[in-house]
């Protein structure tokens, strides 16, 4: 089964920007290769402080405001909700981590956010660091079955004490991120949300459309990435697409967090899929650094404003690129005007999480 | 979709012994009632490779994040940031049984739904839900696409 499902609203919030101009353009605008708003603690931060609960709902709801605004906008009133699909690894971390009550039995993000939109179907994703992929990716299946006419979905997660110290116990901790780089330092970790209006596609005006997912396990790790299962979901989501040759992916935003591991095994997966046909590549964490579960997301906005724009935004810098990843060549190194009307958005968590979705131009 | 087994696994029925600072009690009932629940449906030495088996794990319970750190006089060991994220439970099971479809840890929603969209978007034959909201028992049921 596979069909078109229509974007017709998005928002987002980042340590780039408060919405999706500000972000977008903070990352065509990167002159370094580092976050932007990096903070001398050592984490890419929106505007608030580490730990404290209420941001997440704050970000996560500043960002869906903004994709409602697009839809009501569109039809000129205010228009309901039926699904929420909400994906986050950190929600009610940071309250945990003041209280030694477990297991944590109050409300969740998903029941915070549903009260607030007033929506009676309610998911919440907690996949690691592909936690709004699986959040997007239920919603489109939910529409595509016709579960659901109008479904709010997509992530939100924050920086968290634990998630830092665990992140540098594992040694992948930076102090600045570099994708595809040769002396690439690691990840770090940010803050951020994102979220869509996804509905069939007859359905209003789309701005894009999402068309593809692939979703597999790696059954085999429980950190390193795998360049298999990588190539699987990439391959499951083309073809559930239903890809030809007018169809063809034209650019990957991958999850490209900075790390040996991910760099590799990404840039493996990706010339064993398209081979000599390489697409344009690209990452977006050395500008707002990895915001965990809200990476799909936050992919996927910045997929469908490269799509509506005709543009990507630059990577790294050529002279820093890794010359033993055979992809570097496809990395973008500046800003990049390009002919796209498919996108590959990947994510990958803990535990053999990957995802990927394929956004099309409206 | 048909439900083809379920199985329940008390704490007191695990090998204390089995578990260690690495090895948490629900994660060795989860790995014990999902055993228990594939032996039932004849598949006990693993699902063939064409059902493409997936899990979808239904709790709020974080393993041990962030009580590791607090009670680690707030530092996490290389090893244990493994037991820190919501999907461990299910990630292990995915490991040790080779469900290489999706794995999917939903902390609010119906997870039948989200077995059935697995089938009908063609993504596995086999699915499994692993139920725990403590560390007293876990529920696992096996769910096989139908095909008649």
């Amino acid at each position: 089964m596979s069909a078109r499902v229509g974007i017709l609203g998005m928002g987002m919030i980042t340590p780039g920007g408060r919405n999706v101009d500000e972000t977008w353009q903070s990352l065509l605008d990167v002159k370094d290769t580092t976050c932007s708003r990096l903070c001398p603690d050592g984490v890419a931060r929106t505007v608030h402080t580490i730990g404290n609960n209420e941001d997440l709902f704050f970000n996560a709801t500043h960002a869906a405001d903004a994709a409602y605004f697009d839809l009501e906008c569109q039809f000129g009133q205010e228009v309901g909700h039926d699904t929420l699909c909400v994906g986050s690894s950190s929600d009610t971390v940071a309250l945990r981590e003041s209280s030694t009550v477990t297991p944590y039995l109050g409300l969740l993000l998903a029941d915070r956010m549903a009260a607030y939109y007033d929506i009676e179907n309610k998911y919440q994703f907690g996949n690691a660091c592909a936690s709004s992929s699986y959040a997007i990716a239920t919603a489109m299946d939910l529409i595509r079955t016709g579960q659901s006419i109008i479904a709010l979905a997509g992530g939100a997660d924050e920086v968290t004490y634990s998630s830092m110290a665990g992140f540098s116990a594992w040694r992948v901790y930076g102090n600045r991120c570099l994708p595809f780089a040769a002396d690439r330092h690691g990840l770090v970790l940010a803050d951020g949300a994102a979220f869509l209006v996804l509905a069939p596609e007859d359905v209003g005006v789309p701005i894009a459309y999402l068309t593809g997912v692939g979703l597999a396990s790696d059954a085999t790790n429980m950190a390193a990435m795998s360049a298999g299962t990588v190539e699987r979901v990439m391959e499951d989501a083309i073809r559930e697409a239903e890809p030809d040759d007018s169809n063809r992916i034209d650019a990957i935003i991958t999850h490209g967090t900075g790390t040996q591991s991910n760099d590799s095994a990404e840039s493996e997966a990706i010339v064993n899929v398209f081979g000599g046909e390489m697409p344009l590549v690209c990452s977006y964490k050395h500008v707002l650094g990895h915001p965990q579960g809200a990476s799909g997301a936050i992919g996927v906005v910045l997929a469908v404003q490269a799509l509506l724009t005709q543009t990507l935004f630059p990577t790294i810098a050529k002279d820093k690129l890794d010359p033993d990843l055979e992809v570097s060549f496809k990395v973008t190194t500046e800003v990049t005007k390009a002919d796209l009307a498919h996108i590959l958005v990947l994510s990958h968590g803990s535990w053999g999480v990957y995802s990927a979705l394929v956004v099309e131009s409206a | 979709m048909k439900l083809c087994a379920s199985t329940i696994v008390h704490a007191h029925e695990v090998d204390s012994s089995l578990v260690d600072k690495h090895s948490t009690l629900v994660r060795k009932m989860a790995e014990e009632a999902v055993g228990l629940a594939l032996a039932v449906v004849g598949f006990k030495d693993g699902i063939p490779l064409d059902y493409n088996g997936g899990i979808v794990g239904l709790t709020t319970y974080g393993e041990r994040y962030p009580e590791l750190w607090l009670k680690a006089d707030r530092r996490i060991r290389p090893l244990q940031f493994g037991s820190a994220i919501l999907n461990s439970v299910i990630g292990h099971c995915s490991i040790m049984f080779h469900l290489t479809g999706p794995q999917i840890l939903l902390s609010r929603g119906d997870a039948l739904i989200v077995v059935d969209l697995q089938f009908r978007m063609e993504r596995s034959k086999l699915m499994l839900i692993c139920t725990y909201g403590d560390e007293s028992s876990v529920e696992v049921q096996v769910l096989m696409k139908d095909e008649t």
